[in-house]
């Protein structure tokens, strides 16, 4: 039996400038391919070559391979990521595809503006990302001895629950703390979801003058040892995945 | 105290680096799954089935591979 032919198809990593160089050579793509820049006037596709037929099997596969998916987003980041020190950088989702890098050119042009104001939107900035925790408590780490009564015992829940709330109160006043030294600091912000049984309270990306970046960092290392009742976790720098939404206002 | 940093360095060096200087896996997923630049691409599926696939994606993974999603 004759193996169907295998069709190749357009991947979109990211959209550059058209006149820039993204500095690619030697970089490799989800399948391994050599990345091209697919250019209209004012914008450049960065793009790979990938089997069609396998990618959309692996896309569609319910249940997903976990292990396929993470190693395409990583090869996939790690694409943007080469571009982004170099050139303002626009990251794709992933998962953009097109039959050929005509369709790829028909897309750019159909999208000129919100692309062109997205570029924008990134040059000189990076994605910085903000995550704070409950911290634990330390009271409840040192066992007393068992409750010598239910009296003892009921007094000693009572006082456990008022701790915690209290504990609760004061995270919830740090989150606030860390968000308006921070914000000023960054030219947006994004909130992404947070993650109650995790005890994540804060989860926020910001965007940030390259200009300032240092001194958002600094500034999250001082809340970092300063607010009482949170962990603090500064990720990145990322290009700016979170501030590209097309169909937002542009920053 | 240091705050834990995970630098996401250029791509030679985040492919090649020890493992804590690896992107950590969930901070990467949230983005290049749930954010980056959405357009309606020709193969596979139309506009509505790609958000679809991109919001069900992290979803259905979260599902296979909770440990990722948890408190690092």
């Amino acid at each position: 039996m004759s193996e169907p032919e295998s069709a190749g198809a357009s991947w979109v990593y990211a959209v550059i400038a058209d006149d820039v160089d993204a500095g690619l050579a030697g970089v490799t793509g989800i399948d391994g391919e050599p990345l091209r820049t697919v250019a209209v006037p004012g914008l450049a596709a960065v793009v790979g070559s990938v089997d069609r037929t396998r990618v959309e099997a692996a896309l569609s596969a319910r249940p997903p391979d976990p292990q396929w998916l993470e190693v395409a987003a990583r090869r996939h980041h790690d694409v943007v990521a080469a571009c982004f020190p170099q050139v303002a950088t626009v990251p794709f989702r992933l998962a953009t595809l097109y039959h050929d890098d005509t369709g790829v050119q028909e897309a750019l042009t159909g999208r000129r503006a919100q692309l062109r104001a997205a570029l924008d939107t990134v040059a000189h900035r990076t994605e910085w990302g903000v995550q704070a925790y409950a911290a634990g408590s330390a009271e409840s780490g040192a066992k007393a001895e068992p409750p010598r009564s239910g009296t003892e015992y009921l007094l000693r829940r009572r006082a456990e629950a008022e701790q915690r709330e209290q504990a609760r109160r004061l995270a919830r006043e740090s989150v606030r703390v860390v968000e308006e030294r921070l914000r000023p600091l960054a030219v947006a912000a994004v909130a992404h979801p947070v993650d109650a049984p995790a005890d994540l309270l804060l989860n926020v990306s910001y965007l940030v003058d390259n200009e300032r970046g240092q001194e958002f960092r600094d500034a999250v290392a001082d809340l970092s040892s300063t607010v009482a009742g949170l962990r603090v976790r500064l990720t990145g720098p990322w290009p700016a995945y979170s501030f590209v939404d097309l169909t937002q206002e542009a920053v | 105290m240091t705050i834990p940093t995970v630098i996401n360095t250029k791509h030679r060096a985040v492919a090649a680096g020890p493992a804590g200087d690896r992107v950590a896996l969930v901070d990467l997923l949230d983005r290049v799954l749930a954010k980056g630049v959405v357009v309606s691409g020709e193969v596979t599926i139309s506009l509505a089935e790609v958000d679809l696939v991109h919001i069900s994606l992290r979803a259905l993974l979260s599902s296979f591979r909770p440990e990722l999603f948890r408190q690092p």
